[in-house]
């Protein structure tokens, strides 16, 4: 038996997918479980693996391209079914002798009639025998509205109609819908993000990633419908920095790695536990504030291909041991584009911590739908007045972003006071 | 529930409404002693008597005018020609009273009289036995035309067209009158005379079909299933009218359409629902609708007859054409 297995829905609204890498040739064998496809959506780079154990008689599609979800990927052969004979119509389905039509010839000079078999039947009908009907299950696989004209244009630009958005009558793909799309870039889903063309001016134009894309739509999304609101301090935590680099030998000689980031999480997410207004979001179409139990604190990584926020769950009950744990994690299948749908999915508040590279105080921009984010800047000796005194302080700059819809400037301050305090006495996060 | 074939399953609506409906007649050439040359009013002469279920003579215009007679007079005729082909003498009658008595009596009578017919090609008979004539009926205002595909459907849609204020040509595919049985219940039921049917639901085409036709569409869906084409297939039921609904929803969702029919090509049901499929979802077309009709000639003789009919690979090949347009 032939099965067809289509792109899965893998959550999270994603619709479309590019295939990064196969690792089945036409032919090739593959058990259930095993990998088929690398593929590359605006969340996470993931390995798909086969529902079945069979034989690959075909493949869809090559590296590079851009598939919906619910588009064939391959096609198995399942081992032990006979291939040709499993036809799925009733007269056609392999049944005794007694089954096979046969011809009456009785009819003489008006013809001869085939009769079905014992066996053969049509499954059975039941219209008209009651009155309930049964809901249809609809798929909603979008397809363009256009006039042939505007077909046979795109076509002729090779560029897939379906991906081209429709500004004419009830969202209809017109001509200058094609024309336009085409201007914008060529061919733009059907290259390889490495694949950037250079005109003779010498301007390079790189189609989007999908993670570049995801960024794009989220940033726009978070600038255009939240106000934003920062507030920046700065915090002195020499004790911090004692703590840290009497701990630092004994997690090194675990291989491990103590990050000031870690200590920041495990702040953050005391913090937000007096402060639930900080975790919540704004759910304007029911007009109502959702305060969220868990505490995810999701921590902005930079790679290569752009900004990934995978997310440390429940970080309020996480020692500060374990959250270092699973940032040094994170950060490795950040790099290594192994992140999954799972590591990325439920944060409820973010850090970006620039500082690591530099910059000391900066705007962050929210993360949507959550009502805030902090942005940790780069530690700096600085002179500070301590009882009187002038001394050398170690400082660390903070800057708070909250979604001024729902978070009001006291309750920000009071919130960042907080999170100061932890820092500055790491034994009161023991407490 | 009893499993019967399309010969079984007419005969139980023809029976049904005999004993539930005293002022139906029913007869034609052979219907009454011999029970037909198919043998689908076997029996209910016995039953019923020969006042009610009888022999006609020789002459169609004498059947149908007849029963133009009994249908103004109140009666409810249900008649039958022996083939489709031997319909030509009663055309005059047909045309000019069984479909326009009511509009010439501006609705004062009506002649619901139900003509059935075997009809179409595949059983090696002579070319008057072969022929598809449903869109010659389908042209003429004031006739509804029927086609069932399977035993359930022959059932429920004879009944109502009995049952029908109308005039209605009920035409019998009998290249599949033994060849499909189907469990069909005992009891009366009916389906509504002008719905088509899904019969298989699909993504990236739709066939639309009826009669014979529809089982050697499956078995090309069957083919395009394994080319990783799904279809969906339409059995149209009601040639007059057509059920521009359900052809418009599936062309609006698959963006191809495949129009199938036995009967030749031109001026045929094939290129009057290529029509309906571009009215109603223009926009949504990805291909130029396709017809896949009889030739444009006189049904063969047998010996030619396998040229002539569609045979699944025909079918999927057209198919196949139109998704690499």
């Amino acid at each position: 038996m032939r099965y067809i297995f289509k792109f899965p829905d893998i959550g999270e609204g994603i619709t479309e997918g590019k295939i990064l890498e196969w690792y089945v040739d036409k032919g090739s064998t593959i058990r259930e479980g095993d990998p088929v496809v690398k593929m590359e959506t605006d969340k996470v780079v993931a390995d798909i693996p086969s529902p079945k154990t069979g034989t690959i008689a075909t493949r869809f599609g090559n590296v590079g391209d851009v598939i919906n979800v619910d588009d064939p990927l391959v096609e198995i052969d399942i081992e032990g079914v006979a291939g040709a004979a499993a036809v799925e119509v009733a007269a056609e389905k392999p049944a005794p002798p007694s089954d096979h039509a046969v011809e009456e010839a009785n009819f003489g000079v008006v013809g001869t009639l085939e009769v079905a078999g014992d066996g053969a039947f049509l499954p059975s009908s039941q219209e008209g025998q009651t009155t309930s009907a049964e809901p249809e299950e609809k798929k909603t696989r979008r397809k363009a509205l256009a006039t042939p004209v505007a077909r046979a244009m795109a076509k002729e630009y090779g560029l897939d109609i379906n991906r081209i958005p429709g500004t004419g009558p009830g969202g209809r793909v017109t001509k200058k819908d094609v024309a336009g799309f085409r201007d914008i870039s060529t061919k733009p889903s059907a290259l390889p993000a490495s694949n950037a063309s250079t005109q003779t001016d010498g301007t390079r134009v790189e189609p989007l990633s999908q993670i570049r894309k995801a960024i794009a739509r989220n940033m726009t999304i978070s600038k255009q419908t939240i106000p934003h609101m920062s507030v920046f301090e700065d915090v002195e935590i020499s004790h911090l920095v004692e703590f840290r680099s009497r701990q630092k030998p004994r997690f090194e000689a675990e291989g491990r790695k103590l990050t000031y980031l870690a200590f920041a999480v495990k702040a953050v997410a005391l913090a937000l536990d007096r402060h639930p207004i900080l975790n919540a979001r704004l759910d304007m179409d029911a007009d109502a504030i959702v305060y969220q139990e868990a505490i995810n604190i999701g921590i902005a990584i930079d790679t290569e291909e752009g900004l990934v926020v995978p997310v440390i769950r429940y970080a309020n009950h996480l020692s500060i041991s374990a959250i270092a744990d699973k940032i040094l994690e994170m950060a490795d299948k950040a790099r290594d584009r192994k992140l999954e749908i799972a590591d990325l999915k439920g944060g409820t508040f973010t850090i970006t911590n620039f500082g690591a590279i530099g910059g000391l105080h900066a705007q962050p921009i929210i993360n949507p739908p959550q009502a805030a984010i902090l942005g940790i800047g780069r530690l700096v000796e600085k002179p500070v007045v301590e009882n009187g005194a002038v001394v050398v302080g170690q400082v660390l700059p903070l800057s708070l972003t909250v979604d001024h819809r729902i978070v009001d400037g006291g309750e920000t301050t009071r919130f960042l006071n907080q999170i100061m305090e932890y820092l500055r006495d790491p034994s009161a996060m023991l407490m | 529930m009893k499993v019967m074939n399309l010969v079984q399953a007419i005969n139980s609506a023809l029976d049904i409404k005999l004993n539930e409906d005293p002022s139906m007649v029913l007869y034609g050439e052979d219907t009454g002693v011999e029970g037909g040359v198919f043998r689908v009013t076997e029996g209910l002469q016995e039953k019923y008597g020969e006042g009610r279920v009888f022999d006609s003579p020789l002459a169609e215009s004498a059947i149908a005018g007849t029963a133009v007679g009994m249908a103004v007079a109140g009666l409810n005729p249900v008649v039958e020609m022996q083939f489709s082909g031997f319909v030509l003498p009663a055309m005059n009658q047909i045309i000019s009273h069984v479909a326009r008595i009511r509009n010439r009596t501006r609705g004062k009578l009506t002649s619901a009289v139900t003509i059935r017919m075997p009809y179409g090609g595949g059983i090696r008979a002579l070319e008057h036995h072969s022929e598809s004539l449903e869109a010659i009926f389908a042209h003429v205002p004031g006739l509804r035309v029927v086609i069932p595909s399977t035993p359930y459907d022959a059932k429920g849609l004879l009944i109502s067209a009995i049952e029908s204020e109308d005039p209605v040509i009920f035409m019998e595919p009998k290249r599949i009158y033994r060849a499909i049985k189907q469990e069909v219940p005992e009891e009366r039921f009916t389906i509504p005379l002008d719905t088509a049917r899904v019969v298989q639901p699909g993504e990236d085409i739709t066939v639309i079909a009826y009669g014979a036709m529809i089982r050697e569409c499956q078995k090309a869906a069957a083919l395009a299933k394994k080319n990783g084409i799904s279809v969906e297939i339409i059995d149209l039921r009601s040639i007059f009218p057509i059920d521009r609904g359900t052809i418009g929803a599936s062309v609006k969702k698959t963006g191809r359409v495949l129009a199938v029919t036995e009967s030749a090509a031109t001026c045929g049901v094939a290129s009057e629902l290529v029509t309906i499929a571009t009215e109603e979802a223009f926009l949504n077309l990805e291909a130029p609708p396709r017809r896949l009709a009889g030739f444009d000639t006189i049904m063969p003789l047998p010996k030619g007859e396998n040229y002539y009919m569609h045979e699944p690979a025909r079918i999927f090949y057209e198919i196949r054409q139109l998704m690499d347009y």
